[in-house]
């Protein structure tokens, strides 16, 4: 176990330099550089050079790799030019954010989409079936932007239950139920896509797995079907079922672009959207840069969450 | 005796597994560990093993769908083992293949005629119309209607699907066949029309056989010549009669006794304990050793060689000069409906 | 080409046109696609003419039915445009990312090596983004348009393709017609085309089918967030992100679009699925149908017993009022109960006492089959598995079903206790009784309580038959407190008894083992542990050795010998092997598509087989000594078992086949009684011909 951690750990570091590398030359292939992004377009020639030299940018492409990496490793992910401030504390300010709408969202994902998924299995051809996927088929083809707006309409501006926006600092004066207050309409909108495909999923393997012969095995021990589905079948769904918690964790993350849009939620995709639109290339970078290293480590922990499950996977 | 056509010389199969992160690389696995066999025109030689011993992993090996580590394979004369392109496709006109699954050796989305011309296309250079019509006399050759030619793989039997394997490895006229396990998926009765099959087409055709089962009955039934395989190597070998009438070796002994039959009804009391111990690691001297019931102190210090005791009967065990009479009493006169006899 | 393929396309046609779903789907999807192709010659506002004068008109204005927007446009006109460019976008990236992806997917499987390492690694570094992030990253690059987010769009779905596309190639390059093909000559192109790209198709389509609605989804949110398509040009994300800033005064500015996503959306996921349900082999094949709990029973036969039952109580009332079961009736729960049915024959202890030849009354039996007859109901066949299946335990014997694969020894083994599967599987007719006691149509609760408590199986794979993430030890000790009241820590010791018993080495060490740690021979001593668990009076083993090694199976085959001579279980055997039943078996009944032909002593089968079937499949096994013999096969093929025929069903490959035998059923009728428990039986009409 904990060498599978510690084994899962060291194969972390050449992924973390792989992204670095792309994220890197992603941004050199921008035409332009940061100097020219720094002093706008009506940047003298000499103030160009001069900032190039500062920046390191005179150097070699590979030289300057090493020097952008050495500085993110030192925690230096350079200096927004739009909002003047270190495009760090920027991002951390706004990972909690982020964080928070994910991390709901992901949970309401999989305790419904699993929910969803088992029931439709077990009832398999009844009602309680056919209404849980055709929810889960609208589910996973809705436009979660287009969700959110018209949940919007409805329970925030028609019925007024909840915020229509203004979640501007995680720790704002209201507690915690003022946050979950403004969280309930982003995080169920965020959830849904991901509600369907795991609940899809869910109810696919259960019916697979229900098929196989250890599932017979328990029955000719006289199990109820209770221990039969929880335990013996359920189980064997995980297996299945973790690995694309993973990658669902990674649409959430994603999708948070669009629903911090529409909610004005102040997190990380939000930020994006604005330094994108502003080109402000380190700001795009450094988001990039953190987010894929928290979903590196996301992705530890589902395969560590599979290990444990399944005792096929050795160190 | 003239020249063998097929000589296995010295073969070897390591498969390694990757190295790990943290920790050694793992010992690989030895499959098939220092192999010597001959093939005579017009032989069929039968090797027995149980699951893992390393047989199939010795017959591809001779067809060269996997390289061996080290060693030769010799077909008249030159080594064969390390051909590549269009030498190695020479080498298919002459030595084809069986497989042992009839229904997974048989592209679920070809037409019989296109698995049946393929080889004739690629390897002699017909053109189609002349590969199609040859076909057609395949399907003949193993007692199937040309009809059959249009369907997919799915619309046959198992016992037909073999067929057809074994019509496409005829379809080139290759002096030997190598066949790996053809008739162990198979019901007992289709088995034997199967085995009816292959024995008339090695008549009729002139074929040498390199015949692949855990069956040791289907082998005594089919070969004139018998090796027996454990854990990789060959542990004796020799005429089926020799080999399954008076084994020298331990093993073959213990196989025989293992079979279950009517007449016995008290299973012998030489039975095998314990489980075939991990080929990556096998134990030291001869690698029956931990498992036999003659082991002695030399056993587990060095590993006996297969020694010829005459008559090309040879045996790898320090004792198989001393052999004990076989356990299971030869099975003479068992033709079991000779009892029975139908009037009218 | 060739005949045979319309056939089977025409059949997934017809399966995909049977979903009704699908094809709600595709006729949403044909409607929107011609709605949009046509949108040229339809009779339409242009949709990017600005007219202040009528900004934000609901819908049913006057010449804009769907209203405009905030800069005057024609809604509905935006909406049509807007679509064919939203297709378009999501279909062209669907075709990159499919291209790319499944070319990356199948050279890095068949390839394998540093070729399958290198371009693996970079998908991974690629699956290393959240999926929308790269996406964003990209755009940042290539700056905002439509083209540069088709291009984010394909590249992020690029690894999806490869790692699906690898995967199924992985386990198709194993697959033995790849070597057939190099072994017929092919090179690797040809291999790779011709071979292995017909059989990747089904997955690649359906990778299409799921991500084509997530491309359109994305392609559409970045143009919301303004990434995607500029203005004025009309893309439904970017209506929809223009229709925000007026959402709270003209909801239908955003809402309309957003619908016009949903609908198509949907509609490509129902062909999608549809199509899944055609090309997914595993699909194909019914996959996705769980069986019930228990074997379904036919509506009328349970009425029938029903009715005999409230008959019988009647009658037992007058001759023996007390006798009763301990089972629980169909209304308790199954919670507490434990320990056995009280009261049974079993322990009046005569059940092995009546000789030979007196044929015991049913309730001194511990499992009695009468004229099973199980089916297995299909779309369009019935398949009778089983049929008049009739069989006797007594106390301590063992039974021997023996039979060629499909001749039903199975499914008769699973119909005991309601185990084959629902559906297709329903039992028809007949009955099984444990004592006396009725199982057939019995509440599931009775089921339950018997199964693996009086009644117990070893099944024939005990690779697959263990369920690979529990470890044996607590598989065993499932079973004990299923029916005994004990602890755990109680039913753990008991499941390290019962590993000792079954003979495994250190059996204390290796009970926190899981199945995947055992060899062959040992998970199927796990098996028999779990069956001998709570002393049944019944050991039902289906083929326990037919997937071991002769050695090993030497060695079940023993301990299943000991075992039963030691605890005087009943054993029903089952096996394709003569030489392995006459192992452990007295009694020998002989299968034939779905019907017993045969049946008497081990002893008297072996010498003088009487059915036609039963001698010829005798003489066609090959025995060690019998060199070179001249095998006389049987021909042909055992029957369909959906279409059988009138007369005997071997009568098209026996060679005693005269008129008579086609024309009525042959029945199976007694030849000489005497047979260890039970008569000697034949389902021949010829039989009495057959002279010693
Ligand atoms: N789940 C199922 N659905 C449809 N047919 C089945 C199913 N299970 C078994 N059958 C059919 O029932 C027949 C008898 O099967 P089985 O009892 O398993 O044979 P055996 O055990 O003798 O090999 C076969 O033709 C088989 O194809
Ligand atoms: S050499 Fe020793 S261990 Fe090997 S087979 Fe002979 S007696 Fe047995
Ligand atoms: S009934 Fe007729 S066809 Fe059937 S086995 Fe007997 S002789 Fe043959
Ligand atoms: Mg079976």
């Amino acid at each position: 176990m904990y060498r599978y951690i510690a084994r899962r750990l060291v194969m972390m570091v050449p992924v973390l330099l792989g992204i670095s590398i792309i994220v890197f030359f992603i941004m050199e292939l921008i035409p332009g550089d940061a100097a020219q992004a720094i002093l706008g377009s009506y940047a003298t020639p000499e103030n160009l050079a001069r900032v190039r030299r500062e920046l390191g940018l005179d150097q070699p492409l590979v030289h300057r790799y090493f020097i952008w990496l050495g500085n993110i490793l030192q925690g230096d992910l350079g200096r927004s030019y739009i909002l003047q401030r270190p495009v760090l504390d920027e991002v951390l300010d706004r990972l909690g954010p982020t964080m928070l709408l994910a991390g709901t969202s992901l949970m309401l994902a999989a305790l419904f989409g699993m929910f969803a998924g088992v029931v439709a299995a077990i009832k398999q051809f009844r009602w309680q079936d056919g209404l849980l996927t055709t929810v889960v088929l609208i589910g996973i083809s809705t436009p979660s932007f287009w969700l959110g707006l018209m949940l919007t309409l409805v329970f925030a501006v028609e019925l007024g239950w909840f915020p229509v926006s203004g979640m501007s600092r995680v720790v704002g004066g209201g507690g915690i139920g003022d946050i979950l207050h403004h969280l309930v309409l982003p995080s169920v909108s965020l959830a849904i896509v991901a509600t369907g495909v795991i609940a899809r999923l869910t109810r696919s393997t259960m019916l697979e797995v229900l098929r196989r012969d250890f599932i017979r095995s328990a029955r000719a021990k006289g199990l109820n079907e209770r221990s039969v589905i929880l335990k013996h079948a359920y189980k064997n769904a995980l297996v299945s079922i973790i690995p694309v918690l993973g990658i669902q964790t990674g649409f959430v993350i994603g999708g948070a672009v669009y629903i911090e849009t529409v909610f004005q939620w102040p997190g990380i995709g939000r930020m994006l959207v604005g330094a994108i639109q502003q080109r402000d290339i380190l700001l795009v970078q450094g988001g990039v840069v953190v987010i894929a290293a928290l979903y590196v480590i996301i992705n530890l922990i589902v395969d560590v969450l599979q290990s444990v499950v399944d005792p096929r996977i050795t160190v | 005796m003239s020249e063998p056509v097929l000589s296995i010389r010295g073969v070897r199969k390591y498969f390694s597994e990757r190295r790990r992160l943290f920790g050694s690389t793992p010992p690989p696995i030895q499959a098939v560990q220092n192999i010597n066999l001959d093939l005579y025109s017009g032989d069929s030689l039968g090797v027995v093993g149980e699951s893992g011993c390393g047989k199939s992993t010795l017959a591809r090996t001779i067809v060269g769908i996997i390289p061996p580590t080290s060693g030769e394979i010799v077909y008249r004369g030159s080594d064969i083992a390390s051909l590549k392109g269009r030498e190695r496709r020479e080498i298919y006109k002459h030595i084809q293949f069986v497989f042992q699954d009839p229904t997974s050796s048989l592209n679920p989305r070809k037409t019989v005629r296109e698995i049946l011309s393929a080889p004739m296309i690629e390897l002699l250079g017909l053109d189609k119309r002349e590969a199609e019509r040859r076909a057609q006399a395949l399907m003949d050759k193993v007692n199937m209607r040309p009809e059959f030619l249009d369907r997919h793989p799915h619309e046959f039997s198992g016992g037909q699907a073999q067929r057809i394997g074994i019509a496409r490895a005829l379809a080139t006229n290759p002096e030997v066949l190598i066949l790996d396990e053809p008739v162990s998926a198979l019901d007992v009765s289709i088995q034997a029309q199967i085995l009816q099959l292959l024995k008339s087409l090695k008549s009729d055709l002139g074929l040498t056989y390199l015949f692949i089962s855990h069956d040791l009955a289907v082998v005594d039934n089919l070969c004139d010549r018998v090796a027996v395989m454990y854990l990789g190597s060959v542990m004796e070998e020799g005429s089926a009669h020799r080999i399954f009438d008076n084994p020298r070796h331990p093993y073959t002994n213990v196989l025989l006794a293992s079979i279950p039959h009517p007449d016995q009804h008290e299973t012998t009391s030489i039975r095998l304990s314990g489980d075939l111990p991990n080929p990556a690691d096998p134990p030291p001297g001869c690698p029956f050793q931990p498992r036999c019931y003659r082991a002695t102190a030399q056993c587990s210090q060095s590993k006996p060689a297969l020694i010829d005791y005459g008559s090309g009967h040879k045996a790898a065990c320090f004792y198989a000069d001393a052999p004990e009479p076989p356990p299971a009493a030869p099975l003479e006169s068992q033709a079991v409906a000779e009892t029975a006899d139908v009037s009218g | 080409m060739s005949g045979s393929v319309r056939p089977r396309f025409g059949a997934g046609l017809r399966r995909f046109f049977y979903n009704r779903l699908a094809v709600v789907g595709l006729g949403i999807l044909i409607a929107i696609a011609a709605v949009s192709l046509l949108a040229p010659i339809l009779p339409l506002a242009h949709p990017n003419i600005t007219d202040l004068a009528m900004r934000i008109m609901p819908p049913g204005t006057e010449g804009h039915v769907l209203g405009t927007d905030q800069l005057g446009r024609d809604i509905l006109s935006r909406l049509i445009w807007g679509t064919r460019i939203s297709l378009a976008v999501g279909l062209s990236a669907t075709a990159i990312a499919a291209i790319i992806g499944s070319l990356i997917g199948i050279v890095s499987a068949f390839y394998g090596g540093v070729i399958d390492n290198t371009l693996m690694r970079g998908i991974d570094m690629l699956m290393a983004f959240p999926y929308i992030l790269l996406a964003l990253a990209i755009v940042a690059v290539l700056g905002p348009g439509l083209f540069n987010a088709l291009i984010a769009i394909s590249v992020v779905n690029i690894p999806f393709f490869a790692r699906n596309v690898r995967g199924a190639t992985v386990s198709l390059v194993r697959l033995e017609y790849i070597d057939a093909a190099r072994l017929s000559g092919k090179n690797n192109f040809k291999i790779l085309f011709g071979e292995l790209l017909p059989n990747v198709m089904p997955v690649i389509v359906i990778t299409i089918s799921t991500t084509v609605g997530w491309m359109i989804l994305e392609t559409a949110g970045l143009s919301f967030l303004g990434l995607g398509a500029q203005p004025p040009t009309p893309d439904l994300g970017s209506m929809l992100g223009d229709g925000r800033s007026v959402i709270l005064t003209a909801p239908h500015v955003a809402t309309l679009p957003g619908l016009v996503i949903l609908v198509l959306v949907i509609g490509i996921n129902l062909v999608g699925d549809g199509l899944r349900d055609v090309l997914d082999p595993y699909l194909r094949a019914g996959a996705l149908v769980s069986p019930r709990p228990a074997t379904e029973v036919d509506a009328k036969l349970l009425a029938r017993k029903r009715a005999e039952k409230a008959d019988d109580r009647r009658a037992g009332e007058s001759e023996d009022g007390n006798r009763k079961t301990g089972a629980p009736g169909g209304a308790q729960s199954d919670g507490g109960d434990s320990g056995q049915p009280d009261g049974d024959a079993q322990s009046d202890g005569d059940g092995s006492g009546h000789s030979d030849g007196g044929a015991p009354h049913i309730s001194e039996l511990p499992l009695s089959v009468r004229n099973l007859r199980t089916w297995f109901w299909q779309r369009d066949a019935q398949i009778h598995a089983a049929d008049d299946v009739s069989f006797d335990l007594p106390k301590g014997r063992a039974l021997g079903i023996m039979g060629e694969s499909g001749s039903g020894k199975s499914v008769t083994a699973l119909s005991v206790l309601g185990l084959v599967p629902t559906p297709p599987g329903r039992i028809m007719d007949g009955s099984v009784a444990y004592y006396g006691e009725e199982l057939v149509g019995a509440p599931l609760e009775k089921l339950r309580f018997y199964r693996g408590n009086r009644i117990a199986y070893i099944f024939q794979n005990p690779m697959t038959s263990l369920n690979p993430l529990f470890s044996v030890g607590e598989q065993i000790a499932e079973a004990v407190r299923r029916h005994q009241p004990v602890t755990g820590e109680e039913a753990r010791a008991k499941a390290g008894e019962l590993m000792d018993m079954v003979q495994i080495p250190d059996a204390r060490r290796r009970i926190n083992d899981y199945p995947h740690q055992l060899s062959g021979g040992m998970r199927q001593r796990i098996g028999i542990a779990i069956a001998l668990a709570n002393d049944p009076d019944v050991i039902i083993a289906d083929e326990p050795t037919t997937a071991l090694d002769v050695t090993i199976q030497a060695q079940i085959l023993r301990l299943l010998e000991d075992l039963r001579e030691r605890y005087g279980v009943s054993l029903v055997f089952i096996s394709h092997d003569f030489g392995v039943v006459s192992a452990v078996c007295e009694r020998i009944v002989v299968m034939y598509a779905g019907e017993i032909v045969e049946s008497g002593s081990v002893e008297e089968i072996y010498r003088r087989p009487l059915h036609p079937y039963t001698r010829r499949l005798m003489a066609c096994v090959p025995k060690v000594g019998s060199r070179g013999a001249e095998m006389d096969a049987i021909p042909g093929l055992p029957p369909a078992l959906d279409r059988l025929p009138a007369g005997c069903r071997f009568a098209d490959r026996c060679d005693m086949a005269i008129e008579a035998c086609t024309s009525a059923p042959v029945p199976l009728e007694e030849h000489a009684n005497g047979s260890p428990f039970g008569a000697r039986e034949v389902r021949c009409i010829r039989a009495k011909e057959v002279t010693v």
